[in-house]
């Protein structure tokens, strides 16, 4: 990859990572409070369904973790794994598809 | 930014830095691994009442806390690495290793004391 | 340290490979790996570093060892330059001196970190330098940073773009290493950030 495109990574990487503290505490408090408050799934799925709203957050969150773990993962295939190169780029392309596609799925069966 | 030889000159193999940074490594490694499972549970989980049933099995409580402390861990490390690069450089930075470790910890254990 | 193996040299083992030139921690010829740890030996007392009475003298780490205790400095030295480490003044003999406030946050920026004599003990203890074989170092990023900072400077987008991406400074992971272990008490930690700073803000320029 050229030294431009490694750097659009770093900061795609630092981007998504800040979107991603905010995105984590709010999960994190909203999931807490949930199984604290006892909700039954129906309950649950009662508030989540047809909320725009938390779709819109738990989209965001999606495309966020999408470009961040790839690319957190690309820097440990290459220094730990010695895996560098267009295999490599090519691999974690797929597993970002992955999460956008199964993270997606997940967000549409709570959601919609 | 002084070099932190200890008190009688030696210094020690790895810094704590360096400690930090495998933890953020791998509680990522942790995340990257669990969070295709957890979304393709999500997504199937329209009998979502006999899904929060399976929850309360012990290991699988187990196992939400340890992944609730690889975020925590992963996201108090990744803060120290935004501080390091973002913030104008000064001394009381090299003390943020152990300022994400004590988050961390903090996190885990309010998380541990909730389920 | 120093005086051991120059002891082992003369008396013990005349085959015996290493370097040093000044004696007096000026020069950094003399780095060798000291009981696992990157140090000056003319500046390391044994009693600071004996351990079970054991004393381990061994090559600096990451690079090439020729023979005995003498690493090969060269790929040291050629990443310095690949991080464009050399200075391009605009002006000439005949025009004035360039002023720079010594005050100033940038000439302070370039102070913390202009001492270094390349004595390549902070490449020896870089974990991202033993993964990543194209990795510049911090030696080279600090130096590179120096002249980032430089107001004389007109070589700086130029410097950017070679220190930038997976070679460069973003391979950094702040494990600070090289901060800690530099017997400058420099902070190639600090300068590799700046670099990451000044490169985005490049890069969201347009300009990298």
């Amino acid at each position: 990859m050229s030294r431009r495109g490694e750097t659009r990574l770093w900061i795609a990487q630092r981007a998504s990572a800040a979107v991603l503290a905010v995105c984590v505490v709010v999960h994190l408090i909203t999931i807490v409070y949930a199984v604290r408050g006892g909700l039954s799934g129906a309950e649950i799925l009662a508030r989540t369904r047809g909320n725009v709203a938390w779709f819109a957050f738990y989209s965001l969150f999606v495309l966020a973790v999408t470009i961040h773990a790839p690319i957190g993962l690309r820097a440990i295939f290459a220094e730990w794994l010695r895996w560098r190169g267009r295999s490599a780029d090519v691999t974690l392309l797929i597993f970002a598809a992955a999460l956008a596609w199964l993270g997606m799925r997940a967000v549409m069966g709570v959601f919609v | 930014m002084a070099g932190d030889a200890g008190s009688d000159g030696s210094f020690r193999l790895k810094t704590a830095s360096f400690w930090v940074a495998v933890v953020h490594r791998v509680s990522g490694i942790a995340l990257a691994a669990f969070l295709p499972i957890h979304f393709f549970v999500l997504g199937n989980a329209l009998e979502l009442d006999s899904f929060l049933a399976w929850t309360e099995q012990p290991l699988v409580k187990a196992s939400e806390w340890a992944i609730v402390v690889a975020l925590a861990a992963h996201l108090a490390c990744g803060l120290r690495v935004l501080a390091l690069e973002f913030l104008p450089w000064r001394d009381w930075q090299r003390g943020l290793a152990a300022g994400a470790a004590a988050v961390t910890l903090a996190a885990g254990l309010a998380f541990a004391l909730a389920l | 340290m120093l005086d051991v193996v120059t002891y082992i040299q003369r008396q013990l083992d005349p085959t015996l490979a290493y370097r040093y030139a000044c004696r007096v921690g000026m020069c950094g010829s003399c780095a060798m790996t000291v009981n696992g740890a990157a140090r000056w030996t003319c500046r390391t007392h044994v009693d600071k570093v004996v351990r079970n009475e054991t004393l381990e003298i061994a090559p600096l780490k990451n690079l090439p060892v020729i023979r005995d205790l003498v690493v090969d400095m060269r790929e040291f030295f050629d990443k310095w330059a690949r991080a464009k480490g050399h200075f391009h003044g605009a002006r000439t003999r005949n025009e004035g001196f360039e002023p720079v406030k010594p005050d100033s946050e940038d000439r302070k920026a370039v102070d913390a970190g202009i001492e270094c004599i390349g004595c390549g003990v902070c490449y020896a203890s870089c974990d991202v330098v033993s993964w990543n074989p194209e990795y510049l170092g911090p030696a080279a990023l600090n130096r590179a940073w120096t002249l980032v900072k430089d107001a004389r400077e007109t070589g700086t987008l130029e410097r950017l773009r070679a220190v930038a991406g997976d070679a460069g400074c973003h391979a950094c992971h702040t494990h600070m290493s090289c901060s800690e272990r530099c017997p400058k008490q420099i902070s190639p930690t600090a300068g590799i950030a700046g670099l990451k700073r000044a490169v985005l803000k490049s890069a969201l320029r347009g300009e990298l």
